[in-house]
């Protein structure tokens, strides 16, 4: 079984646009959920960095609530809350309650908050590893505490931590997955409606595993020639310490 | 230079510093004329690094007051309030604390116009002008990482100046470098203080302090032991305890 | 109390203060009623059983598969992270390709692939076993996780000083005795936060089994949903929310606490 794989259905037309059409889906709702997750990532940092009142003790339990439980369950929950605070309407012809914000909405929002809390500790790290010294070089220069974070503490961070923002944003991806189980149709969810119709269940998933390999590879080596553009000669490398 | 001016222009009284039980300044006072090169010398843990904070407010005073100009350092809460000190009294670090992701030229540049809002055209040529001046033409766009540990000592006085500062404080400047490069950095700021700028310099360079210094102060266990002009302070010392020290770093 | 212990009670008791503020403002005037049912579908949600009889379902179901799954991929990780530091260089690379591999699926592919790949029936020896989906769920979890072990191990192995290795070679050891008696007992400790790191990643995965069929606890919750209505549907996730919570809180707590302890110990 394993030496006969049948991949013939990849030439059916209607199978490379349901793929393709997923596989768009998919790199919106990572794109877009990148994108909010450094925005959470920056502000959430921002603020416990600057010690807001109120603000800061509620970021710290949002970053225990969902670093501790899973994005899964997060995102059914934003999915069934929004529908039962009343945002939904009632299909005319089937009667099913439809929520109002898409599905695709529920899923970018809990990804960005999910990932995003991780993003934030990942930059806060990146903070604390800016050299004492370079923080009291703008002192002495009459920069403020704003100005500080904004031109030296970030940009520095930022730079540190694209290792680890990768990863983040890699997990990201491969949580991106789970959109299928709330009717998203991203490229898993065409994947399974094809296992469905062929039974070509290996060989389907093998396919879809290789396409999340390809975007995964591809994050990573971009994050690479990134970090590349933006390193900073001579730091880093115990020669600024 | 020669003419003596009415009103010391640094005029620190009495100031008490403490790290929770450690009391690191206790009770010292000097003053220092306008134009004048001040050397603070003493041993490690002498609170010398302490004293020079405090006269920038990178530091804040338990007791006492300090003067600069027209500055009460010690009522400075805020940081806006500091920001006008900080124009008027720039800082060179031992560790240099150059931006590390910045070049050496956008090192320069940045505070004057982030901080004071100046033109960048005219921070630009100023920044030209300083670098030619500490003989660092050339490395406009080198990052500090890239430089040795004189040439961004070289760029930090670069950066400093630019603030158009009054007085510079000098924090053992020297001291991280190695041997052959401490002389280009002195020698830069033997031009500084030959143009008639005012600099306090903490420091273990004896030889420098007694060349160039129109003052010397010597601190031990956070108190002011003994000061005075440097003929007088090297070679006809009163205090026992400077005595000893300068009979082990001469 | 010091700095660490009231920053975790604070993060313990806010979040739960937070998920029943949640439950408030859903619910208003209702909260009663969808307490009530929390509390009637509790033992339901925690064991799979309607009073208490028994485990292996719900909440439990998750813990055990966690378990499991934790106990083969440690086994399959330390073998695939001892090839990974192999002297021979084709079995190193072969390693770390499998490991990067493994690591870069996502779990919910690999769980779809094991329902369907792995057969409803094995025998061994004329004993036929039943892979049920619950045996799926804990082979399909332990693929990438073992990955994550693999470099766990190889990064504990290689954050022993290299002196280690000199020293015991100049002893006359060989080089299996080294990794075991020498650098292993060293490495352990080192590595410890990120197993343990690894084992609560892989918990609050385990709500993924959901689509192989298992009576976890996500499952259970929509039987629940079903059957009490959609109305209770943010109440019963809540109670999910909280249940994970409460299990993977204490176990960061107490990783951080561990990972202070071994840096202040170098």
């Amino acid at each position: 079984m394993l030496f006969s794989l049948d991949f013939e259905w990849l030439a059916d037309p209607l199978y490379q646009d349901w793929l393709l059409e997923g596989l768009g889906t998919t790199l919106a709702i990572t794109g877009v959920g990148t994108i909010l997750m450094l925005i959470i990532g920056v502000v959430g940092a921002a603020i416990i960095h600057f010690n807001i009142p109120v603000a800061k003790p509620l970021t710290i339990i949002m970053i225990d609530l969902f670093r501790n439980t899973p994005p899964l369950v997060q995102l059914l929950f934003l999915y069934f809350m929004l529908s039962d605070l009343g945002m939904s309407y009632t299909d005319a012809t089937t009667g099913e309650r439809i929520p109002l914000l898409s599905g695709f909405a529920c899923v970018v929002i809990s990804l960005a908050l999910y990932n995003g809390s991780i993003a934030i500790e990942v930059i806060r790290s990146g903070i604390n590893s800016v050299p004492r010294q370079t923080v009291e070089g703008g002192i002495s220069l009459g920069y403020s505490r704003a100005q500080i974070f904004r031109w030296i503490e970030l940009p520095i961070a930022l730079r540190l931590t694209i290792p680890n923002m990768t990863s983040n944003v890699v997990s990201l991806i491969k949580t991106s997955a789970q959109a299928a189980l709330v009717a998203v149709t991203d490229v898993m969810f065409y994947a399974t409606q094809i296992t469905l119709e062929t039974f070509l269940n290996l060989e389907v998933m093998i396919v879809l595993w290789l396409i999340y390999l390809v975007i995964t590879t591809l994050v990573v080596l971009l994050a690479k020639q990134l970090a590349k553009a933006l390193t900073i000669p001579g730091f880093g490398a115990g020669a600024m310490k | 230079m020669n003419t003596p001016p009415c009103k010391p222009f640094i005029e620190v009284a009495n100031i008490y510093k403490s790290y929770g039980s450690i009391a690191v300044l206790k009770g010292i006072s000097m003053t220092i004329q306008a134009g004048d090169v001040a050397c603070i010398i003493g041993p490690s843990g002498s609170g010398k690094s302490t004293l020079l904070r405090c006269l920038n407010g990178l530091v804040s005073v338990d007791r006492g007051t300090i003067r600069v100009d027209d500055f009460s350092v010690e009522l400075l809460q805020s940081e806006k309030e500091l920001v006008p000190l900080r124009h008027k009294v720039s800082m060179v670090f031992q560790q240099y604390n150059l931006f590390p992701h910045k070049t050496v030229l956008q090192n320069i540049m940045m505070a004057p116009i982030q901080v004071l809002g100046h033109n960048k055209q005219d921070v630009h040529e100023r920044a030209v002008k300083l670098l030619a001046k500490v003989q660092l033409s050339g490395k406009e766009n080198a990052y500090p990482g890239e430089l040795s540990g004189g040439q961004q000592q070289r760029v930090a006085i670069a950066r400093a100046l630019a603030m158009q500062p009054e007085i510079i404080l000098f924090d053992e400047v020297t001291a991280a470098l190695d041997p052959e490069m401490v002389q280009e950095v002195l020698n830069v700021i033997r031009d500084l203080a030959s143009e008639g700028m005012t600099c306090v310099l903490v420091t273990h360079e004896m030889r420098f302090a007694q060349q160039v210094a129109d003052q010397v102060f010597f601190t031990d266990g956070g108190v002011m032991v003994e000061h005075g002009a440097p003929d007088r302070f090297f070679n006809n010392p009163s205090d026992p305890r400077l005595k000893s020290f300068l009979a082990k770093v001469l | 109390m010091s700095k660490e212990t009231t920053s975790a009670t604070f993060g313990f008791f806010g979040v739960v203060a937070a998920l029943l503020a949640v439950l408030l403002t859903l619910y208003g005037q209702g909260t009663g009623e969808a307490l009530r049912v929390l509390f009637d579908r509790s033992s339901l949600l925690l064991t799979g059983s309607s009073n208490f009889s028994g485990f292996g379902g719900g909440f439990s179901a998750n813990v055990i598969i966690s378990v499991l799954s934790m106990a083969i991929a440690l086994v399959c990780g330390f073998f695939l992270g001892g090839a990974m530091v192999s002297p021979n260089a084709m079995v190193r690379s072969v390693a770390v390709v499998f490991m990067n591999l493994l690591r870069s699926s996502p779990w919910l592919v690999v769980l779809y692939a094991m329902l369907y790949l792995l057969p409803f029936n094995v025998s061994i020896f004329g004993h036929h076993i039943f892979v049920s989906p619950f045996l799926k769920a804990v082979i399909g979890l332990s693929f990438p996780v073992t990955a994550y072990i693999a470099e766990a191990f190889r990064n504990g192995i290689h954050a022993v000083p290299d002196g280690q290795w000199e020293s015991a070679r100049a002893l006359g050891y060989r080089r299996g005795q080294i990794l075991r008696l020498i650098i292993l007992p060293q490495a352990f400790p080192l590595m410890l936060p990120n197993l343990m790191t690894t084992y609560a990643m892989l918990f609050i995965g385990t709500s993924l089994v959901v689509v192989t069929g298992t009576s976890d606890v996500l499952s259970i919750g929509k039987t629940v949903i079903a059957s009490d209505g959609d109305d209770y549907a943010a109440a019963v996730y809540l109670y999910i929310l909280l249940l994970f919570f409460l299990f993977a809180y204490p176990l960061a707590t107490w990783t951080r606490a561990l990972e202070r302890s071994l840096s202040k110990g170098k």
